[in-house]
């Protein structure tokens, strides 16, 4: 390799070494982020009984109160945390790349919303208890309908405002249903729990919700991980994609299943958790470069770490009343999104 | 062997028939200029070598092999494609961009190795080398266009079809772009190269092929087409023709057609 080859692999390299610099770094402050939020809590719990009430699994009778803390409250609390924001940052990650639209994202685009009159409907005819996957296989189910109706809408009008239109079309519609089933909820409880949906937390979970969402989740990854290099030449248009190799019928499928896998998973057991997809995106894109394959694992570790942090600091913060993760994600999001529409406006 | 087999072509899109019996047969190490004027189905003929729009009826054959049997990385590999308009959505490195004409290449689930020989030698030969690790987005309209046609050099592909590679540039690198076809061609491949400037497929193209109203009208040396009266029937043009050190030009005029 000549010399300017060798100033060629310089340049590329240190882009590559960048990307896994920012991913070890996202995973160690996630790593250190969950430690925290382990301690986090009403009740003070000092390192080694947390440690031991972690760890240790002894019979249901002789658990410690610390145990069942950590084991039943703050540790399912924590990794459902984790794997939701991730679920979230990978999900809008990979809708920005299929539609070449740095505004695309679950819960702006009414997938989120979609997903929350899915698992309203599950608790309003009382589906969740006739089988385990019950409430997120129809939270999955309804958010696929939306995002199959966003993407023929984008096949015939690909620019931005049209998307996000539709999306808040779509999304509005999803709500209206939503505010219909609570209208007429059977009963306070269910009206109580219906809320939840709206309002999106991870209190008060347990394994249990783990074991609901994380199958899901994980194949909804996998999905998300083997179309990563398809989002690439997407890049490009779909003229050039399709002449590249790209089977876009295919790809178009599997990243709506795969989206609506996290997402429709997330919401099952958290409610709608909105902007954590568009936020963390855009926060990593100067990191670690535009193409969407670099973008997918970071925008994963920053939403895990993401909604943790803002987990921990709802459960912080002062007041009898916990504020819900959904709301303060809100909080955050609408003004980055603001943010975003104003930055594309000419003369601004 | 011929590199291009198209028999009785036809391309309609909804109850427009866009491409109407068209037949035509291209070797090997060939420039080919399809000319015409717009909306002749230039480029609805090299989306349908793409299979990006499907075939209505006729045969089309690469290679001898029907075009429909091709899988669809070993049509990428096979020819390759610089459309009209070729946008690129997120402000990314050029030797990213043109890395992504290896997709083909790289195994379905590993990453594009963007020091692939073939991105360095493209890059070179558009010269853009210099340019790589700029974005897309602040390159002139010039750079722009040659990083688009380094991205389809590099699949190193038999074929290749460009759409309007010198719509965007200055007459240096029109000209620069015309002697990378030229040399690739060259290099025993086929070139598919749709064209408005009909001075310079002239003074390039080995073969012209002359399109109206979805039919070729013409086909054959550019000595033998890019004639006045074959122009001014294509183009409702007047043309004026010349030469210059041993080599014929045409220059479109005025518009109308000469009254005899």
């Amino acid at each position: 390799m000549n010399q300017d080859s060798g100033v060629l692999a310089e340049g590329i390299g240190a882009g590559t070494w960048n990307g896994s610099k920012v991913n070890a770094l996202l995973g160690s402050v996630l790593a250190v982020v969950c430690v925290v939020s382990l301690f986090a809590g009403y009740q003070p719990i000092g390192f080694w009984e947390a440690m031991t009430g972690l760890l240790s699994w002894p019979a249901e009778q002789d658990k410690s109160v610390s145990a069942i803390i950590m084991q039943e409250i703050r540790f399912p609390r924590t990794f459902l945390a984790v794997i939701i924001g991730a679920s979230l940052g990978a999900a809008g990650a990979a809708l920005q790349g299929l539609f070449r639209n740095p505004l695309a994202e679950p819960g702006i685009m009414g997938v989120s919303a979609s997903a929350g009159f899915g698992g309203v409907v599950s608790i309003y005819f009382g589906l969740g208890s006739l089988f385990w996957f019950a409430t997120p296989l129809i939270a999955i189910a309804s958010a696929s309908v939306t995002m199959t109706i966003l993407l023929l809408i984008s096949l015939r009008d690909t620019t931005p405002l049209t998307l996000i239109l539709a999306g808040v079309a779509l999304s509005s519609l999803a709500v209206s249903f939503t505010s219909l089933a609570m209208n007429l909820s059977p009963n306070p409880f269910a009206l109580s729990e219906m809320i939840f949906w709206l309002l999106g937390s991870v209190r008060d979970r347990s394994l249990v919700d783990v074991g609901i969402s994380l199958p899901f989740m994980a194949v909804g990854w996998g999905l998300l991980a083997v179309s990563r290099r398809s989002l690439d030449a997407l890049s490009l248009g779909e003229d050039v994609a399709q002449s590249l190799g790209v089977d876009l019928r295919r790809i178009r499928q599997m990243i709506i299943l795969g989206t609506t896998l996290c997402v429709g998973a997330s919401v099952a057991v958290a409610g709608a958790i909105g902007f954590v997809g568009l936020v963390v995106p855009h926060v990593m894109r100067p990191l670690v470069g535009h193409m969407p394959s670099s973008l997918l694992l970071p925008s994963a570790l920053g939403g895990g770490l993401l909604l943790l942090a803002a987990d921990i600091v709802v459960r912080l913060l002062p007041g009898n009343q916990e504020l819900m993760l959904g709301v303060l994600t809100s909080f955050i999001g609408v003004p980055f999104f603001l943010y975003l529409i104003l930055k594309r406006m000419p003369g601004l | 062997m011929n590199a291009i087999d198209l028999r009785n072509i036809r391309v309609q899109i909804e109850d427009r028939c866009i491409i109407r019996d068209l037949s035509l047969s291209i070797p090997r190490k060939t420039l080919v200029g399809i000319v015409g004027p717009n909306g002749a189905g230039k480029s609805t003929l090299a989306k349908s070598l793409l299979r990006l729009i499907g075939l209505s009826g006729g045969t089309a054959s690469i290679f001898e092999k029907p075009l429909s049997s091709y899988r669809r990385a070993e049509l990428a590999k096979t020819l390759s494609y610089l459309p009209q308009d070729a946008p690129v959505h997120w402000p990314i490195p050029a030797q990213d961009v043109v890395a992504l004409g290896r997709f083909a290449h790289s195994a379905t689930l590993g990453m594009l190795n963007k020091l692939d020989p073939p991105v360095e030698a493209a890059l070179r030969a558009t010269d853009t080398f210099d340019l790589r690790k700029r974005s897309v987005a602040h390159l002139s309209g010039g750079e722009y266009a040659r990083v688009m046609l380094a991205r389809a050099l590099a699949a190193e592909a038999p074929i290749l079809v460009v759409d309007e590679p010198i719509a965007s540039l200055d007459p240096y690198h029109q000209l620069h772009v015309m002697e990378i076809l030229r040399q690739y061609a060259d290099d025993n491949n086929t070139v598919l190269a749709i064209l408005h400037d009909l001075t310079l497929a002239g003074r390039f193209c080995d073969r012209i092929v002359l399109m109206k109203d979805g039919s070729i009208i013409g086909d054959g040396r550019p000595e033998e087409i890019l004639q006045r009266n074959i122009l001014e029937t294509a183009y409702q043009v007047v043309t004026v023709e010349g030469a210059h050190e041993g080599e014929r030009f045409v220059i479109p005029w005025k518009r109308g057609t000469i009254v005899i």
